[in-house]
């Protein structure tokens, strides 16, 4: 993937941008993949129409940025399929989970499996991947192994609740270590591409809210339809990250950055966000803002933040004097971080 | 906040005959995914309790951090409430007896009255128990959702039900284990102070029903209510676990204890309950409590007047709850 992004940068360096077509180069870079066309998209996940959509694999990560989240682990691979009609949507998810935890009436103590897939609207960029922003919010179809599937909207941390849109429907299938789920639904948002993100939870682990594992921002294009082309542009430019990823490790050294966030083989601190997947879990886009623009959006965990004395909430992040290549190179480390 | 309700219940005034936990659990538990729930009930200490060993389950605050807690099971740690063979025992011909159609192996009040000590010294006391509606709830402090909130005109911690998705980490931080998941609706729940009642100016079900008159309720900041006084004035009222750091807003006066006796059958000087256990449950402020409540005893018995002793009495029911309502309508 990342010789891919090589490739859209050398596109993009070599003047050709506005020539080439974003969504071929974002499907080239791995952050957007196709929804195959059909006109009624199956519910069972064993449908042979299944094997007209092409597979994605799409990494979930450990949720490390704001607790309670998990704590270590490696990224779980989903396989993720899409058939599209005009009006709905049935999106194939794929993942090994070791053991079947389903939702009981009988226990107080056990969680189910569970999956979500998230939307939003496209826009020129792409709210926080959890749970959105108070003016950028975020829809999503959530299953749980044993209770009906919901529709749920979240407008930030805290503020997920039932939504106007309609339940999914779902179907699942758990054979040998694996879950296939099937959620099906009409299109949630309209706009081509839909930006969608998935997350799991294994309930086995006692995984619940923000103990999941998720998956950064994805592109879906969806068949038959215009795309946003002045929306894919920008994503485009903000996928790319052109900068020295070497030069980038160095500079977050050199400004102490493991102070307050943790960073691979570094040690836990909690000041700040958890860096250790921040490529994993981010849209580039969201880690040059942050970088030069900390307090524009401040992950809602109260030490995060400073309030006091202040007309408006600050990040405890000092906002660095950094020249614009400094900015590349570290999005460019960053968002190695996978 | 700016008041507190508060309660003080009188352990030397508990029977254990659980008409506080049937006044709670009629009025609000008994349906719904709720009947393995007693958002109030009567325990024996020495014990493990309900849920079973709610004591070792964590919760609560250790300094500024909440300390990591464990959720109660079902089955092994509340209970399951079988159902009776009713019909077949009662209605059908046969000898067959009333048993429960699912074996028991565990319950609330399970261990009631087994204590602890050997004859002829052995020692148990009751120990009523609902939600502290703590002035520093570790459940709140937990909940990611913002889903728990402590009301400003009285102080009572309630779960916002529209709010909670269920996730329990309220439950794993309360150190009383006083939050329970129902897994019917999805969503956890808890004594809410019988606040429809409080705000009509009605005590809550289980300190109006007490037999015993052992339950007293008022405002903390209310110099003529009873919880001022035991609690602030005299001392011998006194919060349960208060290491747990979450500042219950329920306290208890300490139980009394008849002497032990030695190995030849005499009466001893020492107090069957042991101090240190009685110190582990309330606290060191326990034996100066323990101590004046004697004292104020004594002054009684040998026919002097004692406010505590009186207030403890609760010679009119009425005078047990001050709930701000005018006098000519307390109950």
């Amino acid at each position: 993937m990342k010789t891919l992004l090589g490739l859209v940068t050398a596109a993009l360096t070599a003047g050709a941008a506005l020539a080439a077509d974003p969504a071929a180069l974002l499907m080239r870079s791995g952050r957007m993949s196709a929804a195959a066309l059909l006109a009624a998209p199956p519910l069972d996940p064993s449908h042979p129409a299944w094997s007209k959509a092409a597979p994605t694999l799409l990494l979930a990560y450990p949720q490390q940025m704001i607790a309670p989240g998990l704590e270590n682990g490696a990224p779980i691979p989903v396989e993720m399929r899409a058939l599209a009609s005009r009006t709905h949507l049935a999106v194939k998810l794929t993942w090994p989970d070791q053991t079947r935890d389903q939702y009981r009436t009988d226990a107080t103590d056990t969680f189910p499996d569970a999956v979500a897939v998230q939307f939003t609207r496209l826009e020129q960029s792409l709210p926080y991947i959890g749970m959105g922003e108070k003016d950028r919010p975020v829809s999503m179809w959530f299953w749980r192994h044993g209770r009906k599937p919901e529709f749920l909207v979240a407008r930030g941390f805290g503020t997920l609740g039932p939504g106007r849109g309609r339940a999914p429907q779902a179907r699942s299938v758990w054979h040998e270590g694996r879950w296939s789920v099937v959620l099906l639904g009409s299109l949630p948002v309209e706009r081509n591409p839909l930006p969608l993100a998935i997350a799991i939870w294994d309930g086995r682990a006692q995984a619940r809210d923000g103990r999941k594992h998720l998956s950064a921002w994805h592109l879906l294009r969806l068949p038959d339809r215009t795309q946003h082309r002045r929306a894919l542009t920008a994503l485009l430019g903000e996928a790319v990250a052109t900068g020295d990823r070497g030069r980038g490790r160095s500079l977050v050294e050199e400004h102490g950055c493991a102070g307050c966030h943790r960073l691979p083989g570094g040690e836990v601190v909690d000041h700040g966000p958890d860096l250790s997947f921040a490529g994993g879990v981010h849209w580039p886009g969201y880690l040059r803002r942050s970088i030069a623009n900390p307090s524009g959006f401040i992950v809602p965990l109260e030490r995060y933040r400073d309030s006091a004395g202040h007309d408006r909430e600050l990040s405890l992040m000092p906002k660095a004097n950094l020249r614009n290549r400094d900015v590349d190179d570290l999005v460019a480390y960053l968002a190695s971080l996978r | 906040m700016s008041r507190q309700l508060a309660m003080v219940i009188d352990l030397n005034k508990c029977i254990g005959c659980q008409t506080c936990t049937l006044a709670c659990k009629s009025q609000w538990t008994d349906r719904g995914g709720r009947e393995f729930m007693y958002w109030n009930h009567v325990e024996t200490q020495p014990g493990r309790g309900y849920p079973r060993d709610w004591e070792q389950a964590g919760g609560g605050w250790d300094g500024e951090a909440l300390r990591p807690g464990r959720l109660p099971r079902l089955k092994e740690d509340y209970g399951i409430p079988v159902d009776f063979n009713y019909d077949q025992a009662l209605f059908q011909q046969g000898d067959t007896p009333l048993r429960p159609t699912l074996p028991m192996e565990w319950g609330p009040n399970w261990d009631e009255d087994q204590g602890a000590g050997e004859y002829p010294n052995g020692f148990y006391f009751y120990l009523p128990r609902l939600c502290n509606h703590c002035t520093r709830p570790a459940c709140l402090a937990a909940c990611p959702r913002h889903a728990i909130y402590k009301r400003e005109e009285d102080g009572i911690v309630l779960i916002d039900q529209e709010q909670c998705r269920g996730y329990r980490y309220c439950i794993a931080a309360c150190p009383y284990k006083k939050i329970y998941f129902n897994p019917t609706a999805g969503r956890s729940e808890k004594c809410i102070f019988c606040y429809p009642r409080v705000e009509k100016g009605v005590p809550q079900a289980c300190a109006f029903q007490c037999v015993g008159r052992a339950r007293h309720v008022a405002y903390r900041d209310d110099r003529e209510g009873a919880v001022y006084k035991l609690v602030e004035l005299w001392k011998v009222a006194l919060p349960l676990r208060p290491d747990f750091g979450t500042q219950p807003n329920v306290f208890y006066v300490p139980p009394l204890s008849p002497p032990s006796f030695d190995s030849e059958g005499r009466r001893t000087d020492t107090a069957r309950i042991p101090a240190d256990y009685l110190e582990h449950l309330f606290g060191p402020e326990v034996h100066a409590a323990l101590t004046r409540l004697e004292k104020e005893i004594a002054v009684k018995q040998g026919g002097g007047e004692s406010e505590t002793i009186d207030l403890l009495i609760a010679y009119r029911h009425g005078d047990m709850f001050r709930l701000s309502r005018p006098r000519e309508e307390r109950p």
